[in-house]
């Protein structure tokens, strides 16, 4: 009786809101406690209870269905997909806040065998190395190396100061510009963006690439992207700001070549 | 012995072993294949439990993965799940705000659900080969209300995570599912009770 005063209820009945948390297990102990002490004793409560779960097992059981393969096949080709404006395929995170290309063309090789990555690192075979430190930087060895590769990118292309963007690229980063990658008429280009041409830096809209080996060195400093731009821009905002690297490219890219 | 003569050259190989885990736990981005391939299937049933019906369960679907396209740049591991429950039932609710909006405009104020705004159970079983009856009694419920009874149990959520995906507080979030599987269970019972009147 007490238990049942004890949740200061009119009729003393369980609140419905503390029922279907019993029900769930969403009660602290003492709460689920006092809750099985008043079910053992109220029918109507019990009764109530036990609809709950009713309804809670006939959504459980049912079935789960799976996508079809059209479905399927258009998820995974999103990334191709050229009305997007949306960084391009394989880009993502590293644990330190740098954006870094996924190689599109050895995708299976690096996530199909992380093993593999390992076993490849000094660490497999040498046992005198044998220290853990080498392997807990395999995202940053990764980044260096296409910090190198860009680096000899940029002096292929003929962009004097690229070379040192590309090393300090960490220095850069507090706004000096913004790097755009992208595939231009079939060859590798990188293109800077002057500050003063994209107030928001956004890494938006980027001619996709239609090679799969275009984005084997593109490495962008994501830390002037991604603490300022937006997560996830509405459509029509990054329409807005579409226009920072589209309309720039063609400038950009003959200034790029004197 | 096979077994005796390669347990050395397995000792050996040994060290290695330990350090691959040890590589791997430092995070390396996935693959866009490698994130389809792994939560589609998750995030299709979810669009199709919240929605309904094969058609709207994909356009979600899809809708859903071009969003996480998107902003991928800021996901941070670990979160992907409740990202990607957010993203799918905050879209699922606004398209049927956007469709009761369009019904309120274009009819009298109706507490009934239209039954015929969807597909008929024939079809859903067709479709998918779940149950017809669980579905349409669904689908009657209320969309956030829908939301919260799938949330927690088809997706098994707590009621805490069910919060921060509805943006709702925690006796929001209990009302609704107890509500909500309240309403369920009405239904269940009276499309029962419909089929034995219509064999008897």
């Amino acid at each position: 009786m007490t238990a049942r005063r004890g949740w200061g209820l009119p009729e003393q009945h369980l609140a419905l809101d503390a029922l279907v948390a019993f029900v769930d297990g969403e009660l602290t102990a003492n709460a689920r406690d006092r809750a099985a002490a008043h079910l053992a004793a109220c029918s109507a409560c019990a009764a109530e209870a036990n609809a709950q779960r009713q309804a809670r097992a006939a959504v459980r059981s049912a079935g789960a269905p799976s996508v079809s393969a059209g479905l399927m096949q258009a998820l995974q080709s999103i990334p191709n997909d050229a009305e997007l404006p949306a960084q391009p395929d394989g880009l993502a995170l590293t644990g330190d806040g740098q954006l870094v290309a996924v190689t599109p063309g050895r995708k299976g090789e690096r996530f199909g065998s992380g093993p593999a990555l390992g076993s490849s690192t000094p660490l497999g075979g040498g046992q005198p190395m044998g220290s853990s430190a080498p392997l807990g930087h395999g995202a940053a060895l990764t980044e260096q190396a296409a910090l190198r590769e860009q680096a000899a990118v940029h002096e292929q292309a003929g962009l004097p100061d690229q070379a040192d963007s590309g090393r300090a690229g960490r220095g850069r980063r507090t706004g000096a510009g913004v790097v755009f990658s992208g595939l231009v008429l079939g060859a590798l280009a990188l293109v800077i963006v002057p500050d003063e041409q994209g107030p928001p830096p956004v890494i938006g809209p980027l001619p996709h690439p239609g090679g799969g080996g275009a984005y084997d060195s593109a490495l962008i400093p994501a830390s002037a992207g991604t603490s300022s731009a937006p997560p996830a821009p509405p459509p029509q905002q990054a329409a807005a700001t579409s226009p920072v690297s589209a309309p720039h490219e063609e400038p950009a890219l003959s200034a790029a070549r004197p | 012995m096979p077994t005796q003569s390669m347990t050395p050259a397995a000792q050996a190989e040994h060290p290695a072993v330990p350090a691959a885990p040890l590589e791997e736990a430092a995070w390396t981005p996935p693959s866009w294949d490698e994130v389809v391939r792994e939560h589609a299937d998750r995030v299709y049933r979810l669009a199709f439990r919240l929605s309904g019906n094969q058609h709207d369960a994909e356009d979600l679907t899809q809708e859903t993965f071009i969003r996480v396209f998107r902003s991928l740049a800021s996901y941070k591991p670990g979160t992907f799940e409740g990202w990607l429950h957010r993203i799918t039932t905050n879209l699922f609710l606004d398209m049927a705000r956007r469709r009761s909006r369009l019904r309120m405009e274009g009819l009298p104020e109706d507490t009934d659900r239209l039954p015929s705004s969807g597909p008929s159970p024939e079809q859903v079983f067709h479709d998918t080969h779940l149950d017809p009856d669980l579905q349409v009694a669904l689908d009657e419920l209320p969309p956030e209300f829908r939301a919260a009874v799938v949330l927690c149990d088809v997706e098994g959520l707590s009621y805490e995570e069910i919060g921060a995906t509805l943006g709702v507080k925690l006796g929001t979030v209990r009302s609704r599912i107890h509500r909500g599987r309240q309403m369920l269970k009405a239904s269940l019972e009276a499309r029962r009770d419909q089929a034995r009147e219509g064999t008897a």
